[in-house]
């Protein structure tokens, strides 16, 4: 049992063993107990209820009902409802016990080279995880973070240390957990999002989407928060609790992120530890994005009509043979054009969130199979398909943020033979955030190119 | 607001009722909203002729049909208790015309999986909806129906009896439950009923399977 609540704080409801084992080690000590939903007074008076597991303290995210198991009007937490409801009558539990370390002797077997920026932003984070202060490795687009964490991860491994990779989406845990796999072996390593099993034995690495991290306490020596500017990380207060929560008292912060916002900076402070790598692996710059009006283009398309500037990026892309991505800022406006785009090639492709066969559609771009997909900002991240051309339909909306955009433009040019794409951001109007963003993308391209000449290999 | 269902952000339009009441406002937003299709035709009570409860109940009707969106629903209501689900069907339920002139008796559940579920989620629905009722049945079993086929459930023994202190009048009685799959529950539940003086017993249920 001790493998399974090391570090975990559960819902004793749906505990997978017997209740009369977990009542025995509450009774030695070795169990700890607490109310799922708590509540405190502010200062000014007001009475405040906060989840134990998530650490939510908005008050909408708490309903009240008539319990009929404890017989009383209780509140449950909304917030984190999907792993189980948790109510002011239930109980969660944790060790309390002394912890044990992860089995097994950790061996690096990956062989990959790095380059000497890789190399150097390696060492730096190597060196903060082990004094034990937080990191923030900023890397653009492209830069090899994955490569970047190998050998820290492994030095805290070998160290008896429970590390975790926390990442905003299942996508990546599914994608960053076959890598680790084969680049460490030698430890038990858990891949954890919605859906997925608890685990066998007591992991040294456990990948995770933030949200598992709810369910953990005091757990791990080392979190790393992987592309820490994305959604839903950035937005949300109790998620940065949670690792909080999740990290021993004398745990380490690090944070990966082509992006750092101004709450990420905050986060790491003044002493933490910087790297930043500001070329790709292969060492051309970043495209930078150029805007191109496309005032009105509401109405055109309302009225069934493609904005003709549009119309003449699509065929040109057409014509040259060039994989695209057209992001839209929302699924109604997406479907309004498919048809449109349609008329152009009927193979092009619209997906969104929801969307069934999103990743068989994304693998068809890759192959060639479809010339281009129509999506929103589901595939800002996580896209490597060479000769990418990327467009920006209505780039003024809100949700095309400075980092969205800085991640979007980060798709384009990823291989080394075409290290050129064209982004365009078809837009009713300029906005600081395009600004910025173009702003930022020059200045890093402006420094890779100062440190290390055009090539950092 | 925020979507109960997909906890996506969405606005109501602005009404001068809005700002005094969230009364006839659905919790939900537009995309879920909608995803909630009526039930087509009334449920099959013909089904039940020739057995014991061949008329133990007089009319049925279901609101919904059984599709995605109801089963994420009904999956986020019973299985994660999340109780303040109870409330969207609220408008739906007080208008239907079946509730007129008949008082409304929930189904009940057995006491074992009520104080697992944590509170009665038909008795629940009502009480969001603002619609009175009398709780006159006890559920005798703690088994569950969904574990079983057709045949075995309606074949099965008495589910229901009087709760005590239940004193039925010869009036008309509406059952409110939330599913109809084969019907069993609701015509045990009206047989007790008719057997102890109900001039009539109806059926509404949220959904039709």
């Amino acid at each position: 049992m001790q493998e399974f609540l090391q570090g975990r704080i559960w819902l004793r409801e749906l505990l997978p063993f017997g209740e009369e084992a977990v009542e025995d080690l509450i009774r030695d000590g070795l169990i700890g107990t607490i109310p799922g939903v708590t509540t405190f007074r502010r200062w000014h008076g007001g009475t405040v209820f906060l989840c134990n597991r998530c650490l939510s303290e908005d008050q909408r995210h708490f309903h009240a009902f008539n319990c009929r198991k404890c017989g009383k009007v209780c509140r449950y937490c909304r917030h984190c409802l999907n792993m189980g409801r948790v109510a002011e009558c239930d109980e969660l539990i944790y060790w309390r016990g002394p912890d044990r370390l992860p089995a097994g002797s950790p061996t690096l077997t990956w062989e990959g080279r790095l380059t000497l920026l890789q190399e150097r932003a390696s060492v730096e984070l190597e060196e903060s995880l082990l004094s034990g202060r937080p990191h923030l490795l900023h890397a653009v687009c492209g830069a090899g973070k994955t490569e970047i964490l190998f050998r820290p991860v492994h030095r805290l491994l070998s160290e008896g240390k429970r590390v975790c990779i926390a990442t905003p989406r299942t996508d990546v845990v599914l994608e960053l957990l076959p890598r680790f796999d084969k680049a460490i072996g030698g430890t038990v390593i858990h891949g954890l999002y919605g859906g997925s099993g608890h685990g066998e034995g007591l992991a040294g690495l456990v990948i995770a989407t933030a949200h598992q991290l709810y369910r953990f306490r005091e757990a791990f020596d080392a979190v790393i928060v992987d592309e820490a500017d994305a959604f839903p990380y950035s937005f949300d207060k109790t998620l940065r609790l949670a690792v909080k929560k999740a990290l021993k008292p004398r745990g380490v912060l690090a944070v990966v992120t082509a992006t750092p916002s101004p709450a990420i900076l905050s986060e790491i402070g003044r002493e933490g530890g910087r790297s930043v790598i500001p070329v790709r692996f292969h060492g051309h710059p970043l495209p930078v994005p150029r805007t191109v009006p496309l005032f009105g283009y509401r109405k055109k398309i309302s009225a069934g009509k493609m904005p003709d500037r549009l119309k003449a990026w699509t065929k040109e892309r057409l014509r040259n043979k060039e994989p695209f991505l057209i992001f839209f800022p929302s699924v109604p406006l997406m479907e309004q054009c498919h048809p449109l785009f349609s008329q152009l090639s009927a193979e092009i492709g619209a997906v969104h969130a929801s969307h069934p066969d999103r990743r068989s559609l994304v693998l068809a771009l890759r192959g060639g199979r479809i010339p281009g997909l129509l999506t929103t900002t589901i595939l800002e991240r996580g896209i490597t398909i060479p000769r990418l051309q990327i467009a920006v339909v209505g780039s003024e909306n809100a949700v095309f943020d400075r980092s969205a955009i800085i991640q979007i433009s980060g798709r384009a040019g990823r291989s080394p033979e075409y290290p050129d794409g064209d982004v365009v951001l078809f837009h009713h109007g300029i906005t600081p955030e395009m600004d910025a963003a173009v702003r930022e993308i020059r200045r890093l391209n402006r420094e890779g190119g100062k440190a290390f000449g055009m090539s950092a290999l | 607001m925020e979507c109960l269902l997909c906890n996506s952000p969405f606005s109501r339009p602005p009404t001068w009722m809005g700002l005094f009441t969230d009364r006839g406002q659905s919790p939900l937003c537009p995309r879920c909203e909608g995803g909630f299709v009526p039930a087509e035709g009334k449920p099959p009570i013909s089904d039940w002729k020739g057995t014991p409860y061949e008329g133990a109940l007089d009319a049925a009707v279901s609101l919904y049909s059984y599709n995605d969106v109801m089963k994420t629903y009904l999956r986020q209501y019973k299985f994660l208790k999340d109780a303040a689900l109870a409330g969207v069907f609220s408008e739906a339920l007080r208008h239907a015309p079946i509730l007129k002139g008949r008082t409304a008796v929930p189904v009940p559940m057995h006491p074992e999986r009520l104080a697992e579920r944590t509170f009665p989620q038909v008795e629940e629905l009502l009480v969001r909806a603002g619609i009175p009722f009398v709780p006159l049945l006890e559920k005798t079993t703690a088994r569950n129906l969904g574990r079983m086929g057709r045949k075995e459930r309606m074949a099965s023994d008495l589910l229901f009896c009087l709760a005590e202190d239940a004193e039925i009048r010869r009036i008309d009685y509406v059952l409110v439950d939330d599913l109809y799959t084969t019907g069993t529950t609701l015509h045990h539940a009206a047989h007790v009923l008719k057997k102890s003086g109900a001039r009539s017993v109806a059926a509404l249920t949220l959904i039709r399977a």
